[in-house]
């Protein structure tokens, strides 16, 4: 080995030490241990007790009819996570391509469109919490009771309808559908992130491709289907798991729309970890809780790495 | 969407969109000069009185509702974090991109890897593992502090900065190495050689040449950690339990259910301003380098 | 800029915003606490729900107890700090191995109790009080005040107040229509009937809340077969909710819904249904002593509130003069805190005789020490809730809530609302009750605190 690269050696291994040690004292090794704790009974305050798999088992019977209560707080926690991954995933991605592509197209003042959409994601979730909620409320400052009301009116003034169709005032935030009530909020603040991700992809994309298309006949409908979507596959499935990984650990609306507490019908697996252990000092059960997140996100990026395309497309 | 009406359709749902990303943010910015009393009486309108009630809500919500402390602790706790983070981190990313020893590969796995893992999986473990490291060096530091006269000294990662701090640096190092090795690979090495056959150090290479090229995607992988950390709630709300600690999100937070509680209106979304402002200043300015980011992203799938 | 190089500049910069930084940030940052002591002063934390009622009592006791200490020569800091939510803020402290010392935060006594959390008191309670020369700090305490919170012998928590489940009335409408107050079960069922003709309900109940009914089917049962049956319910002995006693009491308890309950009140809230009772649409109300304070604006000015408890039955063997009643708002005091020891020294000063007078007159309430409540600083209507108290044969109460919260929770609570609502016949009550405990008697991690003693009293020997 010559001196440069005994020194070259050297210098590597002083600069990723200090990250190498970071990361496993504060990643790593309480990710090993998150592991553990999951397998255990513990309070937080005395020491925990091995049980297996008991956390697990007990989240499994919170499925079945005569579960009580408190065992019915976990399926209740998966829907809701379960509409928050699905509801924005959906819209989100619909919505970005559509702008994306319009973008592309050369909208005019599309740098304003640009920067004024991705702006809501740069905003504090308790900031955007606070914000719906007081869009959502009952009382005076309910734009979307608002808009029913006037629904309704302008429904009964053209004859459409007899009687009020909407029930106003909804109470958008109650527990019950507050899960349903977010997918608007998070569709607001997300899809400018998408839309910039995609047109990116976009504009990867040769411009000679869509020539040839254009000179074939080709509607634009035809070309988004036939060159654009295969070509940025892969990033729009990259921005769909991100989506549902985001949907899978969803806290800080739940928290603060919910005034800080863990309610039975809204909790999303976050709110209810966050409960079990600080509330209920079940501190095993939290961090079972947190393995079942975390094999999830696993799941999802093991599914995304099979959705990727083979091979590269050439072009 | 060639046609003339279909490009109508066009723009009347991208203004749409402009709109309803837009509004709420001026009626918030509006409303926060509005008295509380104003705001109840009619939730949707103008000012009546400017500089009043903006002075009000203000002066009450940064004296009288601590968000003076909460500023500084934020802009303490996001500062640092930011510094220590790429202090750490560029050299690591660097030596990663740069070297391409097995080792060094699975380095870069083991890092990035750091990406999937939930933040709720080391909730339980962090936490109780600051209450028995802060109790070991409790007992470790005690002569130090003897030898200064201090005998009840207690030392306290959890609900204190420092302890944040490492929290925050710790958990935002996989993606930022993630953003940084790509950039530090797409720079030409040319440079580097020249360097050393200058005679350049290693460190000095580095530091002279390389790292001033890789200013953009420095600067990127700032912004991405600025806007999370002054937004970060999850991690704040568990490891900070005391009020002359907090940050603005959990100060946010107390004073929206005050709100309900004590109906004060005028400084809620005069509080709202102050969370959202500088973020907003940090995105009007540098926005270019978050495109530029999400570009790498989707590029790299 | 006098010739320096801009790089020069920069870099003295860099150096000096380090350097105010890492000072900040030792100093006010957290990491090193100094517990805020100086040589010699030690330094106490108490947490202070900050309810309805405020801080002023607290404030000026406290003011007390450092001038008091500082008098002795024991000089001694005292933190306390109130919130609304102050148990949020006391539980992840808990955790993290640094709570205040001592705190009335509505924690699970009989969580925390096992696992060793808790600061035992006894040897302060079993020392001298702090004004009554004569007896020990515990000798002060009403009659079964410390009850629900001793654990295996050692007192780990000292509640401010006294609250009695009584069944309240309006005097000025009972005079109006000339009802008496009935001295046995029937004639309080004819007086019901009487109330009903009068196009009034009986009995309001605060049906979306469990406790109510929970407080009226304990003091059914005490009356019909005495506190021993009760007691080996409160021991969760085997088949003892089987009993054909504790399924009559079952019985007669859901005879209120069908027959005297107001209409809905199933579905009614507290205030609901405490509304219904004070605008007169309701003749009586099951509650805790707390009525009074919590509905104080809601009282028309000609309500005379005044009390009584559920008469004795024909034929029950328990005593009649019984009262369900417990120590209430409880501190409770930490092992982990800084100074437990000098949290329990301010406790003891603050429960002092002197100083739960004040608390009495700040709050009007009952206080859970003897002597405390005076006739002449307090309305009639409390007077008559101390009458009751003074009165009282014994007082016992359910701790079966708080020692098993799952059960309560998913057993007992649904299924009295069954009860209550008429689903299910008293048969089928008892059957899940036993049913649900004995699920808790065969789990080994529920902690199961040993069977405790019979209530003192003058009557509890006929009352067997």
């Amino acid at each position: 080995m010559s001196p440069h690269r005994a020194h070259q050696r050297r210098f590597a291994l002083a600069a990723v030490t200090p990250a190498f040690l970071l990361f496993t004292f504060w990643v790593a090794w309480p990710a090993v241990k998150g592991f553990y704790f999951a397998l255990t009974r513990w309070d937080g305050l005395s020491d925990p007790v091995y049980i297996g798999l008991e956390n697990f088992q007990q989240m499994v019977a919170g499925f079945s009819a005569e579960a009580g209560k408190s065992a019915k707080l976990f399926p209740v926690a998966i829907r809701n996570n379960l509409i928050l991954m699905i509801g924005p995933a959906v819209l989100i991605l619909a919505l970005a391509l559509c702008f994306a592509s319009a973008m592309r197209s050369r909208v005019r003042g599309a740098s304003i469109f640009r920067v004024a959409f991705f702006f809501p994601n740069i905003l504090s979730a308790v900031a955007v919490s606070i914000l719906w909620m007081l869009l959502y409320s009952t009382s005076g400052f309910g734009v979307f009771n608002a808009l029913l009301g006037w629904l309704n009116s302008g429904l009964t003034a053209l004859g459409l309808a007899a009687e009020p169709t909407f029930k106003v005032p909804v109470a958008f935030t109650d527990s019950k559908i507050l899960a349903w009530s977010l997918i608007p909020m998070i569709v607001w603040t997300a899809t400018g992130f998408y839309m910039l991700l995609f047109l990116a992809a976009m504009q990867a994309v040769p411009e000679t491709l869509y020539d040839a298309a254009r000179v074939d006949g080709a509607s634009p409908t035809l070309q988004f289907f036939h060159i654009t979507l295969p070509l940025i596959w892969d990033t729009v499935v990259t921005g769909m798991v991100f989506l549902l990984i985001a949907g899978l650990k969803v806290f800080d609306a739940v928290w603060v729309i919910e005034q800080q507490q863990s309610r039975p019908d809204s909790n999303t697996l976050a709110t209810l970890m966050y409960s079990k252990i600080f509330n209920e000092y079940q501190a095993g059960y939290g961090a079972a809780i947190a393995v079942v997140i975390f094999l999830a996100v696993l799941l999802f990026t093991l599914v995304t790495l099979r959705l990727y395309r083979k091979e590269a497309l050439e072009y | 969407m060639d046609t003339s009406g279909g490009r109508f359709l066009l723009y009347v749902c991208l203004i749409a969109w402009l709109l309803a990303v837009v509004l709420p943010f001026g009626w918030v910015i509006v409303t926060s000069a509005r008295s509380t009393e104003e705001i109840f009486r009619a939730p949707f309108g103008w000012p009546e009185d400017w500089s009043g009630s903006l002075g009000a809500n203000y002066r009450k919500a940064w004296v009288k509702s601590h968000f003076e402390d909460y500023f500084l602790n934020s802009v303490l706790v996001v500062s640092s974090s930011l510094a220590l983070l790429l202090a750490i981190a560029c050299p690591a990313a660097y030596a990663l991109a740069r070297y391409h020893s097995r080792t060094f590969r699975w380095l870069l796995v083991y890092f990035l890897s750091g990406m999937m893992v939930p933040v709720q999986l080391l909730l339980v473990p962090l936490f109780f593992q600051y209450k028995d490291w802060s109790e070991a060096l409790t007992v470790a530091l005690s002569p130090l502090f003897a030898w200064f006269g201090q005998n009840h000294v207690e030392v306290s990662l959890a609900d204190s900065h420092p302890g944040l701090v490492l929290l925050y640096v710790s958990l935002s190092l996989s993606f930022t190495l993630f953003i940084l090795t790509s950039f530090f690979r797409t720079l030409p090495t040319e440079l580097y050689e020249a360097g050393i056959i200058d005679g350049c150090g290693e460190f000095r290479a580095f530091w002279t040449v390389m790292l001033p090229l890789a200013k953009p995607g420095v600067v990127t992988a700032a912004i991405f950690n600025f806007i999370g950390l002054w937004n970060e709630y999850f991690l704040a709300l568990v490891f900070i339990n005391t009020d002359k600690y907090k940050t603005l999100p959990l100060g946010l937070a107390a004073v929206s259910i005050q709100a309900n509680y004590r109906s004060d209106f005028g400084l809620l979304f005069a509080g709202l301003v102050i969370v959202m402002l500088p973020t907003l200043v940090v995105y009007i300015f540098l926005q270019r380098y978050l495109t530029q980011g999400i570009t790498l992203g989707a590029l790299k799938g | 800029m006098r010739g320096t190089s801009p790089k020069w500049g920069r870099r003295r910069f860099v150096a000096s915003a380090c350097g105010a930084l890492s000072s900040a940030t030792l100093q006010g940052c957290g990491l090193f606490r100094s517990a805020g002591e100086q040589e010699g002063v030690p330094r106490v934390e108490m947490a202070i729900f900050d309810g309805g009622f405020g801080m002023a009592w607290h404030q000026k006791v406290v003011e007390r107890f450092v001038a008091h200490r500082a008098a002795l020569g024991k000089p001694i800091r005292v933190d306390f700090w109130g919130d609304p939510r102050v148990i949020d803020k006391v539980r992840p402290r808990i955790l993290r191995g640094a709570p205040p010392d001592i705190s009335d935060a509505p924690l699970p006594f009989w969580k925390l109790a096992p696992a060793g959390a808790l600061f035992s008191l006894n040897d302060w309670l079993d020392g001298p009080s702090f004004d009554q020369s004569n007896k020990t700090w515990r000798e002060t305490f009403l009659r079964g005040a410390l009850n629900p919170f001793t654990y295996e012998g050692q007192t780990c928590a000292i509640p401010l107040t006294f609250n009695a489940w009584i069944l309240w009335y309006d005097k000025t409408l009972f005079e109006k229509h000339g009802w008496k107050l009935p001295s046995t079960f029937s004639e309080w069922e004819t007086l019901c009937e009487e109330i009903k003709q009068a196009g009034i309900a009986p009995l309001a109940y605060q049906g979306k809340y469990p406790y109510y009914g929970d407080a009226l089917y304990w003091s059914v049962f005490q009356r019909l077969s005495g506190i021993r049956k009760v007691e080996r319910c409160q021991n969760f002995e085997p088949g003892a909710f089987l009993d054909p006693e504790a399924i009559e009491a079952a019985r007669v308890v859901q005879s209120f819904t069908t027959r005297y309950f107001q209409e809905g009140a199933m579905t009614m809230s507290h205030t609901e249904a405490q509304l219904e009772f004070c605008n007169r649409r309701a003749a009586m109300i099951p509650c805790g002593v707390w009525l009074e304070n919590e509905m104080r604006n809601a009282f028309p000015k000609d309500f005379r509130l005044s009390c009584f408890i559920i008469p004795r039955f024909e034929g029950g063997k328990g005593s009649e003069r019984a009262v369900v009643a417990a120590g209430a708002q409880a501190f409770l005091a930490f092992r982990d805190g800084g100074r437990p020891e000098e949290g329990a020294e301010l406790l003891r000063f603050m429960l002092s005789l002197e100083n739960s007078r004040e608390w009495v007159k700040t709050v009007s309430t009952v206080s859970s020490i003897e002597g405390a409540t005076r006739r002449e600083e307090i309305g009639q209507t409390l007077a008559d809730v101390l009458t009751l108290v003074e009165n009282a044969a014994f007082t016992f109460d359910n701790r079966l809530l708080d020692l098993f919260p799952t059960w309560r929770n998913e057993v007992w609570f649904p299924t009295l609302e069954d009860l209550l609502s008429g689903k299910i016949k008293p048969e089928a009550f008892a059957r899940v009750a036993e049913k649900g405990l004995e699920r808790i008697r065969r789990n080994p991690d529920v902690y199961k605190p040993q069977p405790r003693p019979l209530p003192q009293g003058a009557g509890v020997e006929e009352a067997l």
